[in-house]
């Protein structure tokens, strides 16, 4: 798995870890990691230790995930981004758009 | 020959089944089964016989035996199969032979099925049925695939003639584009503004193909127009941002650079949003003079505003150029998997600099790199000299067409910006608009984009905004100049311009009177008028002005600007 998800016990916080190539490859598996995750103002936690790359097509699937975060007035934060994952959030001044940590 | 036609016309012919088999009473023994399925039969006695039958006849199928004289069924089929191609020719090899690795090479040479020696009707039948079904989905992913095909070269037609064909022929410019696919996500875009400008944009939409390429249509078509007008780099990026921002759906966007080169004010303005560093090349020192980072998120995320579009001006230099990549080229790999990467490409710039021909030395590098690998992504590498092209006549030319004149017009049109509204609003272009709406066929727009212009910037400049002139003194005081002018355009609150224009068409000539009026103290404009040719960098403007009016004249301190142009001159 390439994508992998925890909710935590209170319903309010979900961990999405990207292990590996973050590209088209891996977006039904993205997509299904938070689809199901609704409840009202939740916490999307993208870690992105172990992402190894990161394309635009990534990028906009972080964008789809932002949608659905606000659908359910949630959001979405990314973390621990690796240096060269860091340069494609900078290049594309993703910093506007969510806290990266 | 059309696929749907092969597809309906192979339902009425009978379909033709190749026996090959050196046993003369097995060969009639596996006619009868096949013809009561309603099949031509075809004989050969050996492999050799078989390929000459295959060539002749073209079989739908073939029935194979594998020890025979002359040439035994394994090599026949392999050959069979050069031959056939992509064409679906299913070959079923019959053998009383039990041995592993025989029946393996069968498989390996090209055979689809294998049915053992005796022969069992029943399961030969089975296996007909069965083989047909295959044949009617490889007809369908034939047919699927055709049609693909053919809808992929109408689009991209339309897209060549839409997007590529409408680019300008700019001696100065040079570019590698290599798309993943037929289609290509990366879009090179160029143009000119009424005054000569050169408008540059290079963009990459989230990912390849053709849903990638499907928003540089809305891209150029915006571009071009919004240039033509004479609009400038904020205002046609904004609408861009707007316009995408309403048709890509979430998670689509466009990354894009924004280079324009203004051979009047001699400067260069740059605009990155989520391309790698725009480099500007200096040529004579052999080195990268300045590096622009993306500072904005790509367009088509959300709608900009005009302060989120803020471009970087510096002067414009005769040997400088610059270099503009999309993230293709860093991420393109070779044979090994390797990235090209930022490392090599700097290597290669360097190396260009000293050879003096980067962009040359740049593309052959990253070819090699790449070698026949294919790409992951769109690859585009552009450089573009900031020298004025030679070619260059876009400003000094007055003439005007006088045959497309009606007799009898004459209206007039106004307007008046005020406070803030001066700061977000460029008249110019809507003036040029309603001049095309009005004088219809009039084609030489460019004499009026100068003088409004000139006279505009001049009473926005030194008359609301009371920058000082001498800034401009020398060309390294442009880009301070400019800087200053964006502050206060900021904390502009009070002011007025207000521009007017006339038209009359007296008996053989039509005349134009632009009026400009601002809200500023006037300003001394004896001295310009009575510069010689070579008295710095100020007052140019005014004087090209002048040069392309058959009067020019102010009034009321210099509050008011009065000019006149006529055609046939």
């Amino acid at each position: 798995m390439s994508v992998q998800s925890n909710i935590a016990s209170d319903g309010k916080t979900l961990n999405i870890s990207i292990i590996g190539r973050f590209d088209y490859s891996v977006h039904k598996e993205f997509r299904n990691a938070y689809s199901d995750h609704t409840n009202s103002r939740i916490a999307f936690k993208v870690d992105l230790r172990k992402a190894e790359y990161m394309d635009s097509s990534a990028l906009g699937m972080l964008l789809l995930l932002k949608e659905h975060a606000d659908k359910c007035q949630g959001s979405v934060s990314l973390h621990n981004p690796q240096p060269t994952v860091r340069k494609v959030l900078e290049i594309a001044n993703f910093d506007r758009f969510f806290p990266i940590s | 020959m059309n696929l749907d036609d092969l597809l309906d016309g192979k339902e009425t012919i009978r379909k033709k089944a190749l026996i090959v088999d050196d046993d003369r009473l097995f060969r009639m023994f596996l006619s009868k089964v096949l013809q009561s399925h309603d099949y031509e039969i075809i004989e050969a006695e050996n492999g050799k016989h078989a390929i000459e039958q295959f060539q002749q006849h073209s079989p739908d199928l073939i029935l194979m035996d594998v020890e025979m004289p002359v040439m035994g069924g394994i090599r026949s089929v392999r050959r069979i199969k050069e031959i056939a191609g992509n064409r679906f020719v299913p070959v079923v090899f019959v053998t009383a032979t039990n041995n592993e690795d025989t029946l393996s090479k069968c498989i390996l040479a090209g055979g689809d099925d294998l049915i053992p020696k005796p022969l069992n009707a029943v399961l030969l039948r089975s296996k007909l049925i069965a083989i047909e079904r295959n044949r009617a989905i490889y007809d369908e992913v034939e047919g699927l695939h055709s049609r693909m095909q053919r809808d992929q070269q109408i689009a991209e037609q339309v897209f060549n003639k839409a997007v590529l064909s409408g680019n300008i022929d700019f001696p100065g410019l040079q570019s590698l584009l290599l798309p993943a696919s037929t289609f290509s996500g990366d879009v090179m875009l160029t143009a000119l503004r009424p005054n000569g400008d050169l408008n540059l944009l290079l963009g990459d939409f989230t990912g390849h193909g053709l849903a990638a390429s499907i928003g540089a249509l809305p891209l150029s078509e915006t571009f071009r127009a919004m240039t033509a007008k004479g609009y400038s780099g904020p205002e046609i990026l904004q609408q861009i941002g707007r316009k995408l921002c309403n048709l890509l759906p979430t998670g689509m966007f466009l990354s894009a650079a924004y280079v324009s080169i203004s051979y009047e004010a001699n400067t260069v303005s740059i605009w990155n949003g989520g391309l790698p560093e725009i480099w500007l090349l200096n040529n004579q020192s052999k080195g990268i003079k300045q590096r622009f980072r993306s500072n904005h998120p790509p367009l088509g995320i959300f709608p900009p505003t005009a302060a989120d579009i803020q471009l970087e001006v510096v002067d414009r230099m005769e040997n400088e150029s610059l270099l503009l990549c999309s993230d293709g080229v860093l991420e393109a790999r070779n044979f090994d998997g390797e990235l090209f990467g930022d490392y090599r490409y700097f290597n290669a710039v360097n190396e260009g600099l000293q050879a003096r021909d980067t962009f040359t030395t740049l593309s052959q590098y990253l070819q090699r790199f790449c070698d026949d690998t294919p790409l992951d992504d769109d690859i585009s590498l552009i450089e573009v000299s900031c020298s004025r092209p030679l070619s260059n006549n876009s400003s000094a030319s007055s003439t005007l067409n006088s045959g497309s004149i009606e007799n009898n017009q004459s209206w007039q049109w106004s307007m008046t910006l005020e406070n803030r509204t001066l700061a977000r609003v460029d008249p110019v272009p809507l003036a040029i608009n309603q001049l095309q709406e009005l004088l219809g066929s009039l084609t030489d727009t460019q004499s009026i984009f100068v003088v409004l212009t000139e006279l505009y910037v001049n009473a926005l400049d030194h008359g609301v905004l009371l920058l000082s002139s001498e800034l401009k003194q020398s060309a390294a005081g442009f880009a301070k100049y400019f800087a200053e002018k964006e502050e206060r355009m900021k904390s502009l609150k009070n002011g007025y311009i207000r521009l007017a224009m006339e038209f009359q068409y007296l008996s053989d000539r039509g005349e134009l009177t632009i009026i400009l009026e601002d809200s500023g103290q006037g300003f001394d404009y004896q001295p310009w008028l009575e510069q010689s040719e070579n008295s710095g960098l100020s007052g140019r403007g005014l004087k090209l002005a002048s040069s392309l009016c058959s009067s020019l004249n102010f009034e009321e301190d210099g509050r008011r600007v009065i000019a006149t142009l006529e055609w046939p001159q």
